[in-house]
């Protein structure tokens, strides 16, 4: 039989990818908290979990670069070398370089170019005692510091599929050699069936070994991650522990207890969360949120099909049985949610190279990063929000120096939130910097063209400005901002996931943006309505209210526009039937029925026939199976089973210029 | 469509499949579902066809191709239907009880035609299959395949990538 490894390296990186993250954050913890000894010993356990798979799955840059990695940061814990601003730096330079190691092997691109000078500085702060052997003889502190060292008896029985898993016993056993002195070493083979009884793809070997080794038990378990649940390892220490160390454990016990109290929880919830997830490969996921869509629509065809047999009567099952599939749907699709804690973590990291780089002090506020986003939202939300909190560092938050010029604090502030708020998440990014100056946004928006020098533009609508394409407002083009992507890319981003984000800025106070996000891009509120013989639907979020206008509300303008007054506001009227070619539809707005729907800060009237009501729209795209189409966001079936098409409301405006 | 036109189509369908089964398919491939379109027969790569499905409602899409009738729901899929008859220009029909759609895969897409019947399964031989005539930009012959004698018949063999290529779905 041939074993596929490609699956178990899969998600060795996966793991490894999970890790760095930890070790990142981790890491970004401890330099607002270095004494924190929990967090060095998560940032130790990453590192050294990647450095044990690495060396079991032969990536062998990996493991050699870990290694000089963990001889620091085992220093660190033994604190023999002091958490700084240095040390933290060199660290969160070496997760780059680790994840760019693990990059470069699973994608085959280019290897981090840097990795040798980071091996240079990391073994500099080491002292130039790059591994654990010379440590030895150093000091009695050192020797102290090891209270696990110890002798372990070691039971290691592979399950009898070991193999059928692509793993290899001998490189599990050569792992654990490394890890201290193995004095005696048993095969038992007495599971072994006779010749005409055994299967030679079976394992039914075992190993019972005497290993001596400094490292605590957790660590040596680490040898063994990728083993399979049926697989026995155990360890035993033959010899009952020192005296003393009860004491210390306890005081360990309780120092962390009174840590839980405060604020590491939260770190450590997430963390058994992600214990506990499982990893399902992403398109069989949809397939089943796709199917269960179809479920939904084939219970409302039953429940349609049932009234028109029963002539009205209820049936209990048909009841029951709707009640379920919906839940089930609305559970298959929480399953494509993730929390937006690691885009956040990407942005904390930003913010604190970026100050330090910029000579800004920034102090970065997070919270609601347990708020959960549609998958696909999450992955492409990232790059706007990066590139929005860039901008913040780099053009919003003053140097220190201007800041207590102008009477602010030194330290600059950064917020970022999340929160949900009628059926869409916000994520509100705010600085208190120097806001934006309003009047050479609007100059250099009458020079461009883009508004007229008599237009009186309000506050946010100079903001709003931009947005506009080649609207770029930094003073001068660092190597931070001014990579040709502007904030109309941001909103263009924003908008593709169906999202919208504005912008408030007050000179020397600060800026807000803010984005709202839908919850998922599976399903979407749908009003229902008809245009002729044709039922389309046009997203509830954008509907301001809809009602049948009187004769003197309408006027005809030269250019052959209607428009609509409502309430003191003259709104223009588009007639979709001509916009989408459906004849026999109605064409006088006072005989059928506007709906105002807004798009930004524009509200048109769209002229339809009849409203037939709201309804949840699980979202099929044409591009599936077919191409775009202008002014259609994509398409639903509808409860008969027919297929309704779904306006889209940006470039249905488009579509009568 | 009534219940009882389904039935037939249904049957219809079945037949076809119980023709497809007593052909040798050890034979190289060279297999095609032949269809009518006005008096002219056409083929397809047997391959290619997931179904054959009776006309059911068609939601337009607004300003397309006249061809391009509009989208269909198949068990929860939106498949957009092409008219053939439509596609080649030919005269418009009212669609009847022997109109079907036959539901081809291009690529990873799936696709409706609407065709005016179905005929059978035929298995051709290679020496059987003649290129494709150049008329010498008189007609556009890009999207055949070539031509398949079969007795009398001659069955125009359609390369379903360049008649329903590009520019009509984007691939």
């Amino acid at each position: 039989m041939k074993v596929d490894m490609r699956q178990f390296l899969e998600s060795f990186f996966d793991e490894a990818s999970e890790h760095i993250e930890n070790m990142e954050a981790a890491l970004l913890q401890l330099e607002s908290t270095p004494d924190d000894t929990e967090l060095l010993n998560t940032i130790f356990r990453a590192a050294h979990s990647i450095k044990g798979a690495s060396s079991t799955f032969g990536v062998h840059g990996v493991g050699e670069f870990t290694h000089v990695l963990e001889s620091l940061l085992d220093r660190m814990r033994d604190g023999e070398i002091q958490v700084t601003s240095e040390t933290t730096e060199v660290l969160l330079a070496s997760v780059d370089v680790l994840s760019g190691l693990l990059s470069a092997a699973r994608d085959g691109t280019a290897e981090p170019t840097n990795t040798a000078e980071v091996v240079a500085r990391l073994e500099e702060i080491n002292g130039g005692k790059s591994s654990h052997a010379s440590g030895d003889d150093d000091q009695p502190a050192e020797a102290a510091a090891e209270p696990s060292s110890g002798v372990y008896d070691v039971l290691f029985r592979p399950s009898s599929h070991f193999f059928h898993l692509g793993l290899d016993p001998l490189l599990l056993l050569r792992d654990l050699e490394e890890c201290g002195t193995v004095s005696e070493m048993k095969l038992d083979w007495s599971q072994l069936p006779s010749i005409a009884e055994m299967d030679p793809e079976s394992s039914y070997l075992a190993w019972t070994l005497t290993l001596q080794s400094d490292r605590d038990e957790s660590e040596l378990q680490d040898v063994f991650m990728f083993v399979d649940d049926e697989t026995t390892v155990e360890f035993n220490k033959p010899e009952p522990p020192a005296a003393e160390e009860p004491v210390a454990d306890e005081q360990e016990e309780t120092t962390a207890i009174a840590k839980a109290d405060g604020k590491a929880p939260a770190a450590k919830a997430s963390g058994t969360l992600q214990r506990e997830s499982v990893r399902v490969n992403g398109e069989r996921l949809d397939s089943m949120i796709n199917q269960i869509g179809e479920l939904v629509i084939g219970i409302s065809m039953v429940e349609q099909e049932w009234a028109e047999i029963s002539g009205g009567t209820d049936s209990a099952a048909i009841v029951q049985l709707s009640k379920i599939v919906r839940d089930l749907q609305e559970q298959s699709l929480s399953l494509r949610m993730v929390p937006v804690a690691a885009t956040f973590q990407k942005m904390a990291r930003i913010v604190r190279d970026l100050s330090n780089r910029l000579g800004k002090k920034i102090n970065f506020e997070v919270s609601g990063e347990e708020t959960e986003l549609d998958k696909t939202v999450v992955d492409q939300i990232g790059d706007p929000l990066i590139h929005m909190i860039r901008n913040s560092v780099d053009h919003g938050i003053e140097t220190p120096e201007k800041r207590v010029a102008a009477g602010k604090p030194a330290e600059g502030h950064i917020s970022v939130r999340a929160y949900h708020q009628g059926g869409n998440i916000f994520i509100e990014l705010k600085d208190d910097g120097k806001g934006m100056d309003l009047d050479r946004i609007r100059q250099k928006a009458i020079d461009r063209g883009i508004v007229h020098k008599d237009d009186k533009l309000s506050q946010q609508e100079i903001c709003e400005l931009v947005f506009h394409a080649g609207l770029s407002t930094a003073e001068q083009v660092t190597d931070v901002s001014g990579r040709g992507v502007g904030m109309d890319v941001v909103r263009r981003n924003i908008e593709e996931l169906k999202g919208s984000v504005t912008l408030n800025s007050q000179p020397g106070i600060g800026t807000t943006v803010t984005v709202r996000l839908p919850l998922t891009l599976a399903i979407l509120d749908g009003l229902l309505i008809s245009l002729g013989s044709e039922v389309y639907v046009i997203p509830l979020l954008s509907v301001v209210e809809s009602f049948r206008p009187r004769k003197n509300e309408v006027k005809r303008l030269a250019n052959n526009m209607d428009v609509v007054q409502v309430r003191g506001e003259v709104v223009p009227i588009l007639h979709l039937h001509s916009i989408l070619n459906i004849t026999e539809a109605q064409s006088d707005p006072c005989q059928g029925l506007l709906v105002i729907v807004e798009d930004h800060d524009t509200k048109f009237a769209l002229l339809v026939d009849d409203l037939i009501g709201q309804q949840q729209a699980v979202i099929k795209n044409l591009e599936a199976n077919f191409r775009k189409v202008n002014g259609i966001a994509g398409a639903t079936i509808l409860g008969d089973g027919r297929v309704a098409l779904i306006l889209d409301i940006v470039s249905l405006k488009s579509l009568t210029r | 469509m009534t219940i009882t036109q389904e039935q037939e189509l249904l049957e219809q369908a079945a037949e076809i499949a119980q023709i497809a089964e007593m052909t040798d398919l050890s034979t190289e491939g060279n297999q095609f579902l032949t269809f009518t379109l006005q008096d002219e027969e056409f083929g397809i790569e047997i391959l290619r066809v997931q179904e054959i499905k009776g006309l059911s409602r068609i939601t337009p899409i607004p300003n397309m191709p006249y061809y391009i009738r509009g989208v269909m729901n198949l068990r929860g899929t939106v498949v957009p239907i092409i008219d053939l008859r439509a596609k080649f220009a030919m005269p418009q029909v009212d669609y009847n009880q022997f109109t079907v759609i036959i539901v081809v895969t291009i690529g990873e897409k799936v696709i409706g035609l609407v065709v005016d019947a179905v005929s059978d399964v035929l298995n051709v031989a290679e020496e059987n299959i003649e290129s494709a005539p150049d008329l010498g930009g008189q007609a556009d012959t890009t999207f055949m395949t070539g031509i398949a004698k079969s007795g009398e018949r001659l069955i125009t063999l359609l390369n379903m990538e360049d008649l329903i290529g590009a520019e009509t779905i984007s691939m």
